[in-house]
């Protein structure tokens, strides 16, 4: 026997009356009522560790039970029994558990989940999407002034465009080289060069001017951005950008649209960093294939150095930078070329 | 309000307290438990723990001793998801397409959003209830679109007219017409000219048409508190931004700026955190009062006495904690924050509560609640 309130759903006149379960069947006695209700057939309120207990009934009627510990003996005692996910939200130790599958579970998404999924994701796209959105982002940074015509001669153009083919060639047996097509702007980006989905190899003039003289470097740079556009990184990360938004957006959204951004900035970065380590073993099989030493890529981190001015100073960048890098650092880079090189040399 | 209060009987009039009994570390628990089942069904089970939270959020709420209570039902809550879902990724996409496409499915989506507000706010009422009485939402779906319409007009001419100016100075050597250009000026201007009479127009709607039983709710004020507390706003945005942005912009400016960029930014990011979070609980807790202050229906006037300065306090350390703990926090946040918001209510009755009824009604349909959280239309209390 339990007391509590019932209300009729069409006045707010609380009825005092007594429960208790007979069979399958819940009594509501008291007040001029006598009803008897299907167990089953009553929303049953969810355990909690204080404050009012209120069931449903069909029909829109509702008992309420102000002494939450009584409510709960007696439920117990009548044989109510708490769904799973009540017991684990009324236990520390299972919500503590909770969170440690959560992490897992978003940890295990995000290491193998997303990548895994958009590779899918993109392996079912047909090749004439990238070439859209390539034709879309080479648009835009037309309009936005990024890149503007170029000022390299046409000769030196197809000069490059040939050495690369022959370079490229030369690590496809078969000879599938109609993939990327370079493209030459003047850019207020400096000595770049950017992979587009699709194959379009944005080349800026001040990476052909600083490299004028060293066209194995060159090769390497582009051998490492057309690393990008056979892995189609761009689509995978766009793929991975929408859903490592919507993951941080489950997660964190309901408090602050803005902060639920930072994990995803922060995951997409990582997510880039491991696709430039792709692209940089992607520059070193060309170069090798062409009987060039990687290590000559150290020159052209010398001289974007160079170019850059000196590097940024302060303690802050060592520790904090990596996180907010879309590329590895150089030092990795570089030595992940120099590396290749003394390979190459034992093995010859 | 006079002549209401002279038909009442002496002694009758009863004020009932709103407490609030939810406890952070109980809400935590629960909304881990959700946040894992959420992730794990690829978002599958979101409308159980929403129906899960604001269970516990009504029944945490007691009006003058009794708990709300919420009554939602998840299925029906997904079914609402999954198309406003689907709405949305129709607009999203069919913006890429072409420019035509993107602004048929702008009016598409302009044209659906009042229905969609009328539907969550009779879904949400509808399903909550204090003392076995479920609210009502009385409002019809024309007044809906009667009060929507100053917000969605000007929207949509400056959506539209921007992108159609873009395409056409994409032409080199094409003058733009100057009245396209007056246009697209004017529906500029129009949308923070007009956002303070929209606020008063929908929220005129939306307390005006609160019911429970024979009662309905009235929005007393004008849209001049409206325009006033704007300006306060504004006021209050320009003055925290210059005192809280002032000191990391000249830093950022400086040689140490230059060192430490990234530092800096950092900085920058999170002093204009801050400057919202500040605004934001501001711009709440005097419209809160506002609100509430000045509605009533014949027997039952609301009050409302929200302090800012508390309020504001209490979000700028719940950012700094909910930051620190990288989210834990903020169930205890969100509880703490709800506690301080109801328990400003106050709620008076000129008829004893006993004597409250309703007649009974059934509103199912969740479409318009789920379209209401996925396009950010916060509805609730």
């Amino acid at each position: 026997m339990l007391d509590a309130e019932y209300f009729d759903g069409h006045s707010a006149r609380a009825r005092r009356v007594s429960l208790h379960i007979a069979g399958h069947t819940l009594h509501i006695v008291g007040d001029g009522l006598d009803l008897a209700v299907p167990v089953a057939d009553v929303d049953w309120p969810e355990r909690r560790s204080s404050g009012v207990r209120m069931a449903h009934l069909a029909g829109g009627g509702s008992l309420h039970c102000q002494d939450g510990a009584a409510w709960d003996a007696w439920a117990r005692a009548e044989g109510l029994r708490d769904p799973v996910v009540v017991r684990m939200q009324q236990s520390w130790r299972l919500a503590v558990a909770a969170g440690v599958a959560l992490l897992v579970v978003t940890v295990g998404l995000y290491r193998w989940g997303v990548p895994v999924a958009s590779r899918a994701i993109v392996a079912l796209t047909p090749p004439e999407v990238d070439a859209a959105v390539g034709g879309v982002v080479l648009d835009a940074l037309r309009d936005h002034g990024i890149i503007e015509p170029t000022a390299i001669e046409y000769e030196q153009q197809e000069e490059i465009r040939v050495a690369f083919a022959r370079a490229f060639a030369r690590t496809r047996p078969s000879g599938d080289q109609a993939l990327v097509a370079l493209r030459f702007y003047d850019s207020e980006l400096g000595a770049n060069a950017l992979a587009l989905p699709g194959g379009t190899i944005i080349v800026t003039d001040d990476m052909v001017r600083l490299l004028a003289d060293r066209e194995d470097v060159l090769l390497g740079v582009l051998a490492h951005e057309a690393g990008h556009v056979r892995g189609r990184h761009g689509m995978k990360s766009l793929v991975q950008t929408a859903f490592i938004g919507t993951l941080a957006g489950v997660a964190i959204g309901d408090y602050s649209v803005m902060l639920a951004t930072v994990p995803a900035a922060l995951g997409q970065m990582a997510y880039s960093r491991q696709f430039e380590r792709d692209a940089d073993g992607e520059s070193i099989r060309l170069l090798r294939a062409n009987g060039i030493s990687p290590a000559v890529m150290v020159t052209l981190f010398e001289r974007l150095q160079a170019a850059r001015g000196r590097p940024p100073a302060g303690g802050l960048r060592a520790p904090l930078g990596i996180a907010f890098a879309s590329h590895p650092a150089d030092e990795e880079r570089l030595r992940r070329f120099e590396q290749a090189a003394g390979v190459r040399a034992r093995a010859r | 309000m006079e002549e209401v209060q002279l038909g009442v009987p002496a002694g009758a009039v009863q004020a009932l307290d709103v407490r609030f009994t939810g406890s952070g570390g109980e809400y935590f628990r629960i909304w881990i438990v959700n946040l894992l089942l959420t992730i794990v069904t690829l978002g599958l089970y979101y409308p159980w723990a929403k129906a899960r939270r604001l269970r516990y959020f009504c029944a945490s709420t007691l009006v003058g001793g009794h708990a709300l209570d919420f009554h939602g039902d998840p299925k029906s809550m997904l079914r609402g998801y999954l198309l406003a879902g689907a709405l949305l990724a129709m607009y999203s996409l069919s913006g890429k397409i072409s420019l035509p496409a993107g602004i048929v499915a702008l009016l598409a989506v302009a044209g659906a959003y009042p229905a969609l507000v009328w539907v969550a706010l009779r879904f949400r009422l509808a399903n909550t209830s204090w003392r076995g009485l479920r609210l009502r939402f009385a409002g019809t779906i024309g007044g809906a679109y009667r009060a929507l319409l100053p917000a969605v007009v000007p929207v949509v001419l400056f959506i539209s007219l921007g992108a159609l100016v873009r395409q056409r100075t994409e032409v080199p050597g094409h003058l733009l017409h100057p009245g396209l250009a007056l246009g697209v000026l004017l529906s500029m201007l129009s949308i923070p000219a007009l956002a303070p009479l929209v606020l008063w127009l929908f929220k005129r709607y939306q307390h005006g048409h609160l019911a429970l039983g024979e009662e309905c709710g009235r929005l007393t004020a004008g849209p001049g508190p409206f325009y006033l507390l704007a300006v306060k706003i504004a006021l209050v945005f320009a003055l925290t931004l210059l005192l809280l942005m002032a000191g990391p912009i000249i830093l950022a400016g400086g040689p140490a700026g230059y060192r430490n960029r990234l530092l800096v930014l950092l900085l920058l990011a999170f002093a204009y955190l801050v400057v919202l979070v500040i605004v934001g609980a501001y711009a709440v807790a005097r419209l809160q009062n506002l609100l509430w202050s000045n509605t009533a229906s014949a027997r039952i006037r609301f009050g409302s006495a929200l302090r800012a300065l508390p309020y504001i306090r209490l979000a700028v350390t719940n950012l700094v904690l909910v930051i620190v703990t990288l989210g834990l926090y903020w169930p205890f946040a969100a509880t703490a924050l709800a506690r301080m918001r109801l328990e400003a209510m106050a709620i008076q009755l000129d008829v004893p509560a006993d004597e409250l009824s309703a007649e009974p009604r059934r509103d199912d349909d969740a479409t318009g609640d789920a379209a209401g959280d996925l396009f950010g239309l916060d509805i609730g209390f």
